[in-house]
């Protein structure tokens, strides 16, 4: 029993010393640190992309505005046309009604004169 | 007070050897354990400012390495690749570059000889000094499948050690 604890022993003492931790490959760090160097290269695209973006969302932003605003401008004008429409409209209605009236006032003031042939 | 950029660099040198060292006795192959380590620096560099403790970074450090170097195991063996459990001595003594001493070359190609997560229990054990409870919360395995990897691994280890040393003094 002592003997196969022995054993045991001489065994994890071998494997203590045996797995050593072994050198890493010879340049492993700097062929690591190219890595996170080239790794961080690209982001520097990702603020173009994203001004690129930025850009065209502006300048969407900006269209949306401007259509919106001439759509607005364009039918307000339309409603200031219609409304001088009706007033005219209206106003030729009444110069017409006072006209009419007028020719009526002078027919009753006169009945007999169109009467004769 | 140092830059992300220094204090990364510092954590890269102090550890290189250990992440290495894990990944290459779980791979058993140079050139996959270099690339599986290279990997996990480069995910430590973007996890970095998230690590609080030296420990932290050294319990992160083992955990990745632990698992990127097992999912590269069944990586290669899904693609038909060698069986590590049992590779040839011989090719391995030729391909890997030489142990730092003898003991180390013997104790490698022995472990070398084991299944996959025998191999990593011990390494965490003896290279890294764990006890099985570290080991159990570490690899995320119960503590009684640890402490079973760890007395088959060492059973078999004893064994073939016994059988390595009379076939030498055979020989």
């Amino acid at each position: 029993m002592a003997d196969r604890h022995n054993q045991l022993d001489d065994l994890e003492r071998e494997l203590r010393e045996g797995l050593a931790a072994r050198p890493a490959p010879e340049g492993f760090a700097e062929r690591v640190l190219a890595r996170v160097a080239s790794r961080k290269a690209p982001p520097r695209s990702h603020p173009a992309f994203f001004l690129h973006w930025r850009g065209a969302l502006a300048v969407a932003l900006i269209a949306a505005v401007l259509i919106t605003a001439g759509l607005w401008q364009r039918r307000r004008q339309q409603r200031i046309a219609g409304e001088r429409a009706r007033a005219q409209v209206i106003l030729a209605l009444r110069i017409t009604n006072s006209t009419l009236d007028a020719i009526l006032q002078q027919k009753l003031q006169h009945p007999t004169k169109e009467a004769q042939p | 007070m140092s830059t992300p950029a220094e204090q990364f660099a510092s954590t890269l040198h102090r550890h290189q050897a250990r992440v290495y060292s894990i990944a290459f006795r779980i791979l058993g192959e140079s050139g996959a354990a270099e690339e599986v380590a290279q990997d996990v620096f480069l995910e430590l560099h973007r996890s970095l400012p998230r690590l609080e403790s030296e420990q932290h970074v050294l319990a992160w450090l083992r955990r990745v390495t632990c698992h990127r170097a097992t999912d590269a195991l069944r990586r290669r063996t899904a693609r038909g690749g060698a069986i590590w459990n049992e590779p040839d001595e011989s090719a391995l003594a030729v391909s890997e570059p030489s142990a730092p001493s003898p003991l180390m070359n013997r104790i490698e190609r022995l472990l070398f000889t084991l299944p996959a997560a025998q191999r990593t229990v011990i390494v965490l054990r003896y290279q890294e000094d764990m006890e099985p409870e570290d080991i159990a919360i570490e690899l995320g395995m119960p503590l009684a499948t640890v402490r079973c990897h760890l007395q088959r691994g060492l059973h078999l280890l004893r064994g073939k050690a016994e059988r390595t040393l009379k076939e030498y003094i055979r020989g």
